[in-house]
């Protein structure tokens, strides 16, 4: 079918000529006569016809256009049409021009945009991040869902590059595999990484990327797909938390209910045995000092087992200063008998979503250790700091006692039973139950320590706007 | 068993120690015990044996779990030591962790590994193998 029309129309001479390619073009007869106005009506818009040939003969130039033909036998067609118009005295004498069948074209450029249409809508309204980068990592298109994930409007991202928003300790990874892509050597990549949200906070996402190629193979943009993984994360996190109390619970009850019913057994193995009414009398006051340990250990045992259950509804907004006022009450007399000096550096209105019970208790742990654990040639001199730190409240009791090393005691510093001073009230449970307690509403502990200079315990509260949810 | 002058247990917990003190006595081990309550104390005194020349424990019985300095902290101190000769230590504790049997296995110095309570003749091979070890 592929071909060139051609057309002519002499008015002077009343002459109408087609040539064949047109007469299969329209699918007509090869004795077809029509007058102009018959032959417009082949056109579905017969009136963008008639624009075009006076456009033709207003300018005097070859004009043309795309349109839609119904043929002699009702096919529907798209053609080209070209017109040349030759005046006389400003009156038309003759026309012609070409027409040419572009409905192969026509068809393929709608595929094309159809197809081009249905990608810019998945991708617009896709439910996880998407975005189209360049090859040096500038952001050439991102989707609704990557903006809402990572805090910022489309214009924001256009002036940025990916690497900007990448968490710096996994962007050699995610580069060397953008490389290996480039290279050809993969077809695609898919990896977790850490980016920050608009607001600062850390995002873990799951991101695919793939290559887009030109036909002649060489790179022209990646194509990302990036899933927020963050509550996932947490979520793993806080399993591998509950697994590791899981863990060290067993090993409690592996080691210090074993203990105490080793204890028993052999005491009263030996109390059958034992001839001596004295020595007897003696074992069995053993054996009563062992019975109560025991109840003592079951005891503390369950108070873990109490800071495990507690669920978020414990949780009120208390003010972070107003809570030490109250601890340091309570501590009052403990503080006034080693004559401490206590500093407050807490920023005013710090809030903090907490048990009220477990901030006590994590407040009178802490204090209290410090004020246990003084150095003995000097006055212990407690200070207790609050900020807020990147949107998260940060609190900080840093004391100059006894110290602890934690090179050789850091693995064990929050277990239980686990004593680092020969101190006579030194039980283990503390450090235990308030690492326990700060986990459990979401937060997290950690010492900073020097033998002989003192320690500094560091709470990182849960951030405040997980309570707008 | 005439070949053990001294023996050492190193356990923080206080009745254990009385009632193997005790219980020596029973099976007739007639010999010096040194107990240390604390790792940390117990290396102080080898340290200073050794320095001396004084005579050394032929067998240590070492539990795990104690404050300050553990029996695991303990052995990586010991393992360092240059000794004259060789002490058989006995690791004895109540857990029924595999881990810690594990673990314990790692350290070529440690010879056995005994769950609380100790009976009289878990005592009676200790201090036996400490013998046969220093044939």
């Amino acid at each position: 079918m592929a071909g060139l029309g051609i057309w002519e129309r002499n008015f002077l001479e009343g002459t109408f000529y087609w040539n064949k390619i047109i007469f299969q073009i329209m699918e007509v007869d090869d004795d077809y006569k029509g007058s102009i106005e018959d032959v417009i009506l082949f056109y579905r818009e017969p009136a963008k016809v008639r624009a075009l040939i006076d456009k033709a003969i207003v300018s005097g130039l070859p004009e043309k256009g795309e349109l839609e033909v119904l043929t002699a036998r009702k096919t529907q067609k798209w053609v080209e049409v070209r017109v040349q118009a030759e005046l006389a005295d400003g009156l038309c004498t003759r026309l012609y021009g070409t027409l040419t069948d572009i409905t192969d074209r026509r068809l393929q450029a709608m595929v094309l945009e159809e197809r081009e249409q249905r990608f810019s809508k998945a991708f617009d309204h896709a439910p996880i991040g998407m975005a189209l980068v360049s090859l040096t990592g500038g952001w050439i298109k991102v989707n609704t869902s990557l903006c809402q994930l990572f805090g910022y409007t489309e214009p924001e991202f256009l002036g940025r590059t990916f690497q900007d928003f990448t968490y710096p300790a996994d962007l050699e990874s995610d580069l060397e595999h953008l490389n290996l892509l480039v290279a050809g050597d993969i077809g695609s990549y898919t990896m977790e990484k850490r980016y920050y949200h608009a607001d600062g906070h850390i995002i873990w996402a799951l991101l695919s990327v793939s290559l887009v190629r030109s036909e002649t193979g060489s790179p022209l943009y990646f194509v990302s797909q990036i899933k927020d993984v963050t509550d996932q994360k947490n979520s793993m996190e806080i399993i591998s938390r509950q697994n590791d109390r899981l863990l060290n619970f067993a090993h409690i009850v592996s080691h210090n209910l074993r203990s105490h019913s080793g204890n028993i057994r052999m005491l009263t193995s030996m109390i059958l045995e034992e001839t001596d009414p004295a020595e007897k009398e003696t074992l069995v006051q053993m054996l009563d000092g062992n019975a109560v340990s025991l109840l003592e250990t079951l005891a503390h045992l369950n108070e873990v087992v109490k800071v495990q259950e507690s669920s978020a509804d414990t949780r009120v907004r208390i003010d972070l200063a107003n809570e030490v006022e109250r601890g340091l009450n309570i501590l009052s007399a403990s503080i006034r008998a080693s004559n401490a000096s206590i500093v407050k550096d807490l920023d005013d209105g710090i809030a903090v979503v907490f048990n009220p019970a477990y901030l006590e208790s994590v407040l009178i742990n802490l204090i209290g250790n410090s004020l246990k654990y003084q150095h003995p040639e000097r006055r212990p001199e407690i200070t207790i700091s609050a900020n807020m730190n990147g949107g998260v409240p940060l609190l900080i009791i840093a004391d100059n006692g006894l110290g602890i090393d934690l090179t050789l005691h850091g693995h064990k510093l929050f277990g239980m039973y686990k004593t680092f001073h020969r101190h006579p009230d030194a039980r283990g449970m503390g450090l235990f139950l308030v690492k326990n307690q700060v986990e459990a509403m979401g937060g997290r502990i950690w010492a900073e320590s020097q033998p002989g200079v003192g320690t500094s315990f560091f709470i990182q509260f849960a951030p405040l706007m997980h309570e707008k949810n | 068993m005439k070949k053990i002058d001294i023996a050492c247990l190193i356990d923080d917990d206080e009745i254990f120690t009385f009632l193997i003190s005790k219980q020596m006595r029973l099976v007739n081990f007639r010999e010096h015990l040194l107990v240390f309550n604390a790792g940390d104390q117990a290396l102080d005194y080898l340290k200073s044996a050794i320095k001396t020349g004084e005579k050394l424990p032929s067998v240590i019985l070492l539990d795990i779990n104690m404050p300050v300095l553990d029996g695991w902290q303990f052995l990586d101190e010991f393992i360092k030591f240059d000794l004259p000769e060789k002490i058989t230590i006995h690791i004895i504790s109540s857990s029924i962790d595999q881990a810690d049997r594990l673990k314990a296995a790692s350290y070529q110095e440690v010879s056995n590994f005994y769950i609380k309570p100790i009976t009289n003749d878990n005592l009676v091979e200790m201090l036996n193998s400490a013998e046969r070890d220093r044939l």
